[in-house]
């Protein structure tokens, strides 16, 4: 039924090495050919960050998406990793040490395994996002996205904070 | 609270001036004998963990610290531009050395990606790298990033809150008085009516404070115990008691005056204000109705439609509601809380003092709540608003919920989320059931130690029964104007805020006006001058480059050219919705700009490609642009439209209603309703865009027909992405990334192998794949 098969767009992780160039770049080798790579992005950052990741060249065009992430050697599985990373750039945030709201704009002091952070929220309801049941993004005002793994698992002066507003 | 995140950051780019004094020693050790021409503080460090970074432009070199220590020094000379890619969350500067390598300067927070865009910009300026570099390493972080997703935020310069446009009002900046200075203004036409309503609001808190002390006189006068004046002799006694009965009747008359004269002033306040409230909202309406009509495109590009409407209905409600119910209620208010202590203090200040004790704890308790309560309600309004944003999709989409069977996982969806809702509600019935009932039980502590204390008066004779009973009274309407008060600063605010808004609309200038001695066009001859124009829509890339064409009266242009090009824009100059950043364009040799608007847009005939029709009859529609046309002329312009045929087998013909409650009419149909519209309007300047997209082939045979009519003996701009529609055409243009590359006739662009000779390439070969029939048409138009 359908003509294009996955095969056609899949790279199969145990087929492939990354390497970076020597400036920073990002080299592809398959099949002992070298090719480099300009963009890394996960298809699904929320729900699969680390599975069917895109490589794309220099010219922005698609070369084939990573099936898994976690079957590459060592050295390339880090590489990805720094580079979703960077894509897609999403502190967790661990403690929530004061939240306040004045005129729809909520003031949200955090701990983030990346280091303490401020930022705004507004329109809580539009920028606070469920996804499944107890994990939250949260996109502040300039654009920035802050991840809560499970809201359970946080301190409970932090859950009694977040509670109005989740 | 301050709204910036971090006291002592900095979001944009910094000159030396612009630096702390401390700052300025410590960065001028690491700069050297270097000045410092910018500074750029980062909130990451390349790690991704947060820290303090900063980037440096100096005279020779570029500097970025981390945590205070250099990270990183790249001598200007060694590069050849910069650029900035965007991702998710973060981005990062990269400099371009003149070998090609990319040095990754810093690394930074989308809090900071608009300051890092400045300073690739300066650091461009200072490199004097070309524009086409800075183009092609643009393309290029584009591709290596994706685009830059978001669009900036603006802050409050003064306190940091953060806007959503650079020209909101900023609500915790607004001025209050001067907004509510403004809005008094507003009601100047209307000032007797808002000096009644005030008058009687006045009365009205007189009368509603006179019956305590009234049933004061009462107790203590009319309807003291006669007994002791009894043993003094049975006639005493009658004369006495018949004295009582007449003050009795007195007061009570009194009473009853007052009960009427306190509903007639409330009925006289509520109708005034009521009106005024009603009078102010209609004048802002119609204020602001007239403000956006005057606006130009311009203003319609950058704002949304839903915004507009906010500004006209919701902001315009917030004032009205201001003017006719939370004005008079904070004066009516206030005057009460003053008054109840004026008499009670004056009459014994310590049973006053004793029954106004619960004060602040009312105050502290309201507070206390409505912090409570505001986050509760938040709560319910977000579920509510998931309920029904739930409801309305499953609705519109029942279509597809239907042909995919997913009738039951819509039902489990939709019952979690009634659940959440319920819950919500639940929890704020408990939290009011406990509010109103632990207040009221607080206020009657008060109303306990007045009875007990001033009840011991009582019995020793210090105080009157009547008194007693006064002060327990005024207890009783106490409280409620207090806890209103309460909320003063809020409703102020948010009336400010809402008025604020509508002057900002209002006082928006339009980009595109008839100057002053902007003369009228009659009889007009279609000669149209395009003179070196170029465009760009806001401060951005030109979308436009250095256009010249001159357009003879009555003749034909085709515009060609890919999606993105340009060619609306173009058009959209001819008709002046917004007027050429550079050069200019003329009619019959007057600038646009020295023509008045209306005099040129009645000269002009546009038919776009998603015709726009009017709730109304299709007959309102098509005489849209002359209300005076005759029947007979609306026919005659449907006929030349090809229209009439269609509209002929419409139940109520030209009668019929389109529009959001009348029929729907297909594409094809709308577009030959605006075609009409087109005609009736005989304007010597017609144009074209894309007019015939959006239809099928068959149609579009129709609608050729139709134009061609209608083209005849005009001059013509006609855009069309299927080039046969411009067989007619004098002469075709072709544009490419707004600039002219190649004209001249159907011919000669083919025998030149351009651009356009591609195009009808691609098409013909699309054609192939086409049934036979629309093949020959095609060919057919070849000429
Ligand atoms: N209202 C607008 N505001 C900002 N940019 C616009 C606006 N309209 C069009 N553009 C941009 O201008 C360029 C030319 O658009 P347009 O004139 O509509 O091209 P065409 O009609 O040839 O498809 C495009 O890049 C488009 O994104
Ligand atoms: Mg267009």
């Amino acid at each position: 039924m359908n003509e294009i098969t996955t095969d056609e767009f899949l790279i199969r992780a145990e087929a492939v090495r990354l390497r970076r160039s020597d400036d920073g770049g990002v080299v592809l080798i398959r099949d002992g050919r070298e090719q480099s790579v300009g963009r890394i992005t996960a298809a699904y950052p929320l729900t699969h960050p680390r599975r069917l990741v895109s490589l794309r060249d220099a010219d922005g065009q698609e070369v084939g998406l990573l099936d898994n992430v976690k079957d590459l050697d060592a050295d390339s599985r880090q590489i990805v990793r720094q580079e979703l990373d960077r894509s897609y750039f999403m502190p967790r945030i661990m403690d929530v040490v004061d939240l306040r709201e004045e005129l729809n704009v909520v003031r949200w002091d955090v701990q983030t395994n990346k280091g303490p952070r401020t930022f705004l929220v507004r329109n809580v309801r539009r920028n606070v996002r469920r996804i499944g049941q107890r994990r939250f993004v949260i996109k502040d005002v300039d654009g920035n996205r802050y991840e809560i793994r499970d809201w359970i698992t946080l301190p409970s002066a932090a859950q009694k904070l977040l509670e109005p507003y989740l | 609270m301050a709204f910036s995140e971090n006291g002592e950051t900095h979001t944009s780019v910094r000159r030396f001036e612009d630096l702390s004094a401390r700052e300025r020693a410590s960065l001028s050790h690491v700069a050297g004998d270097q000045a410092i021409r910018a500074v750029v503080d980062s909130d990451l460090l390349p790690s991704g963990d947060y820290g303090d970074a900063q980037l440096l432009l100096l005279d020779r070199e570029l500097l970025a610290l981390e945590d205070g220590r250099e990270a990183r020094r790249i001598a200007l000379s060694e590069l050849r531009a910069a650029s900035c890619r965007h991702f998710v969350g973060n981005g990062v500067l990269d400099l371009i050395a003149r070998d090609g390598r990319r040095i990754e300067a810093i690394r930074y927070s989308k809090s900071r990606a608009e300051a890092f865009d400045q300073l690739a910009e300066q650091i461009n300026a200072t490199l004097e790298t070309s524009a086409e570099e800075i183009e092609a390493r643009r393309e290029d972080a584009a591709k290596a990033s994706g685009p830059a997703e978001d669009r900036p935020t603006y802050r409050c310069p003064n306190c940091g809150y953060p806007l959503r446009h650079a020209s909101d009002a900023c609500p915790k900046c607004t001025s209050t008085r001067q907004v509510m200075w403004r809005l008094m203004k507003l009601m100047r036409h209307h000032w007797k009516l808002a000096l009644f309503g005030l008058l009687m609001s006045l009365l009205f808190t007189a009368f509603n404070l006179a019956p305590p002390l009234l049933i004061q006189q009462l107790v203590d006068n009319a309807l003291r115990p006669v007994s002791d004046a009894r043993t003094g002799g049975g006639a005493v006694s009658e004369r006495m008691l018949a004295e009582r009965w007449r003050y009795l009747a007195g007061i009570v008359a009194a009473l009853g005056g007052v009960f009427l004269a306190r509903s007639i002033s409330a009925h006289l306040r509520i109708r005034a204000l009521g009106t005024l409230g009603n009078r102010v909202l209609k004048d802002l309406r119609s204020c602001l109705y007239r403000t956006l009509q005057r606006l130009s495109l311009s203003y319609y590009d950058r704002e949304h439609t839903g915004r507009i409407m906010a500004r006209m209905l919701t902001d315009t409600r917030v004032v009205q509601r201001f003017v006719d119910r939370s004005a008079q209620q904070i004066l009516v208010n206030m005057l009460t809380v003053v008054g109840i202590a004026v008499v009670l203090f004056a009459k014994n200040w310590k049973l006053a003092a004793i029954a106004l004790l619960p004060t602040p704890i009312v105050l502290l308790l309201t507070k206390w709540f409505s912090v409570r309560f505001r986050s509760i309600f938040r709560a319910v309004r977000r579920k509510y608003a998931n309920l029904s944003a739930s409801i309305n999709e499953t609705i519109s989409g029942m279509r597809v919920v239907k042909s995919f069977a997913q009738e039951d996982r819509e039902i489990d969806s939709f019952d979690e989320k009634n659940l959440e809702e319920y819950d919500a509600r639940t929890t704020a019935v408990t939290a009011r059931s406990r509010f109103i009932p632990s207040l009221t039980f607080l206020t009657s502590l008060g109303v306990l130690a007045v009875w007990l204390i001033g009840g011991g008066w009582v019995l020793g004779g210090v105080l009157t029964v009547g008194w007693l009973i006064a002060y327990i009274s005024y207890m009783n309407m106490f409280y409620n104007p207090v806890r209103q008060l309460l909320n003063l600063a809020e409703v102020f605010q948010e009336s400010a805020t809402g008025a604020e808004r509508i002057f900002n609309v209002m006082d928006t200038p339009s980009d595109v006006t008839d100057h002053e001695q902007a003369c009228d066009v009659s009889a007009v001859r279609g000669q149209i001058d395009i003179r070196n124009v170029s465009f760009t829509y806001d401060e951005g890339e030109y979308v436009l480059k250095d256009i010249t064409l001159a357009i003879a009266p009555g003749e034909m242009i085709g515009l060609v050219g890919q999606t993105g090009s340009g060619k609306s824009t173009l058009v959209s100059l001819v008709a002046r919705f917004y007027d050429p950043t550079k050069g200019c364009i003329c009619l019959d040799g007057v600038d646009l700009r020295d023509m008045r608007m209306k005099a040129l847009r009645s000269n002009i005939g546009m038919v776009l490609q998603d015709p726009f029709l009017f709730a109304g009859t299709i007959r309102d529609n098509i005489a849209y642009g002359r209300p005076g046309a005759s029947e007979a002329e609306i026919i005659q312009a449907a006929k030349a439209a090809n229209a009439h045929e269609f509209i002929m087998n419409l139940p109520d013909a030209y009668d019929t209603r389109v529009g959001e409650r009348g029929v729907s009419l297909s594409g094809g149909e709308k577009q030959r309703v605006s075609i009409a519209r087109a005609v009736l309007k005989d304007p010597p300047i017609l144009i074209l865009d894309e007019a015939t997209s959006a239809v099928d082939t068959a149609t579009e045979a129709i609608i050729q027909e139709a134009m061609d009519r209608l083209v005849h003996g005009r001059t013509t701009i006609a855009i069309a992405h299927r080039l046969s529609t411009l067989r007619n055409a004098d002469r075709l243009i072709v544009l490419d990334a707004g600039e002219i590359i190649e004209q001249g006739t159907h011919d000669e662009l083919i025998a030149a192998g351009g651009l356009y000779a591609d195009l009808c390439d691609i098409q013909a070969n699309f054609a192939k794949t086409l049934p036979a029939d629309s093949m020959l048409r095609l060919s057919g138009r070849r000429r």
